[in-house]
């Protein structure tokens, strides 16, 4: 059809303001599983996130759409940053952008398999981290995120129980730092 | 015997470390899955880690910042390392060299080998002091100085679960999570 896939990325993600979902996330380089963990995500346009990664590689990242807190509870330590263009090319703030910017940075083409929709994004920029990311969408709800970097590693993030548009309140995106923890700002 | 923060529910045997010295020095495949925290007056470096053991000369290190950013797959065959991230692939025959250069940091890997089983390296000099239960309690060896903590016990193994590494002005935390003595892939 005439629209062009960017504009029906755009369709697929305008609609969607917030997200909650559980993820698990698996990391793979030639031919060898190197990693897997899972967790929970929260996501609300613009830029919120609530990102929370189960042992053993515990870890919460928060964005309140100004700052991001990352909180490793094995090591006591809380890590604030400014939210930066680096941190965009996560799976949370994928989704938090708006999809006009998404549309944007990348270029964008689309193939239907039955009731999915993959789309490949290629970042225009060349200091992205990575060279491909693939967004796949089983009827219409978004299903996983796939990312490619240069030297061959995929990563491959599955959503299950995808709530799109969940009611998550504010309070989700803020990061209460536990008493005792090391703060560092960078 | 629960001076240090050992591992819930099990209690740490007191004198077990003597008598599992052979198999701990036999034992030459694993993965283990955990943190490392690096500290210099300059630089505060946190990152996931995933090491897959598979023998003597053949290892492979996944080091990976949040979200998986920032990916670097450290790998050794023999003397030949090589190490993969968003940027290409590099080789050298020195892990360190490579960590040092494409990481900004490194630890002795070579050493780790032995130092992560609470095992000094062979052949060199070292200093190693039990903690009341007979377990190591520091090991100091290349001028490094380890504090080991929280043992924790998987699939018939004591092992280390922290270890406090102090170099000249680097501090590096060295969680070990999670152990699989005698696995290769995460598979």
């Amino acid at each position: 059809d005439e629209l062009s896939a960017a504009q029906h990325l755009t369709q697929r993600l305008e609609p969607v303001t917030s997200y909650a979902a559980d993820f698990s996330q698996r990391i793979e380089g030639n031919g060898h599983v190197s990693q897997q963990s899972k967790g929970q995500m929260w996501v609300a346009r613009p830029g919120k996130f609530r990102w929370v990664v189960d042992a053993p590689y515990s870890q919460v990242v928060v964005s309140d759409g100004k700052e991001v807190y990352l909180h490793d509870p094995d090591l006591d330590q809380v890590t604030i940053r400014k939210l930066d263009p680096q941190v965009t090319n996560t799976p949370a703030l994928l989704l938090s952008g708006q999809a006009s910017e998404l549309v944007h940075s990348y270029s964008v083409t689309e193939k239907t398999q039955g009731s999915k929709e993959v789309y490949t994004l290629k970042p225009k920029s060349t200091d992205s981290l990575f060279d491909r990311l693939q967004m796949t969408f089983d009827s219409s709800r978004l299903s996983s995120l796939d990312m490619y970097d240069a030297s061959g590693q995929h990563t491959q993030v599955a959503f299950s129980n995808v709530q799109p548009n969940a009611q998550i309140s504010d309070s989700t995106f803020h990061f209460q730092i536990p008493k005792g923890a090391e703060v560092i700002r960078e | 015997c629960a001076l240090s923060p050992s591992t819930p529910p099990q209690e740490r045997p007191c004198g077990r470390w003597e008598s599992q010295i052979p198999k701990t020095e036999a034992l030459q495949r694993w993965t283990v899955a955990g943190k490392v925290n690096l500290r210099t007056p300059q630089q505060n470096d946190t990152a996931s880690f995933d090491w897959q053991q598979q023998n003597p000369d053949h290892y492979r290190m996944m080091i990976s910042g949040p979200f998986g950013i920032g990916r670097n797959t450290l790998e050794q065959q023999n003397d030949q390392a090589v190490l993969s991230n968003g940027n290409g692939t590099f080789h050298a025959s020195s892990p360190e060299g490579l960590m040092q250069q494409q990481l900004g940091w490194s630890l002795p890997i070579s050493a780790l080998y032995y130092w992560a089983r609470a095992l000094p390296a062979p052949n060199q000099p070292y200093h190693m002091t039990p903690d009341v239960c007979g377990y190591p309690a520091t090991l100091d060896q290349q001028g490094w100085h380890i504090e080991y903590s929280q043992w924790t016990f998987s699939d018939g193994y004591w092992l280390p679960g922290r270890l406090k590494m102090h170099y000249g002005q680097l501090n590096a935390t060295l969680l070990q999570k999670e152990w699989h003595p005698g696995r290769y892939d995460t598979e």
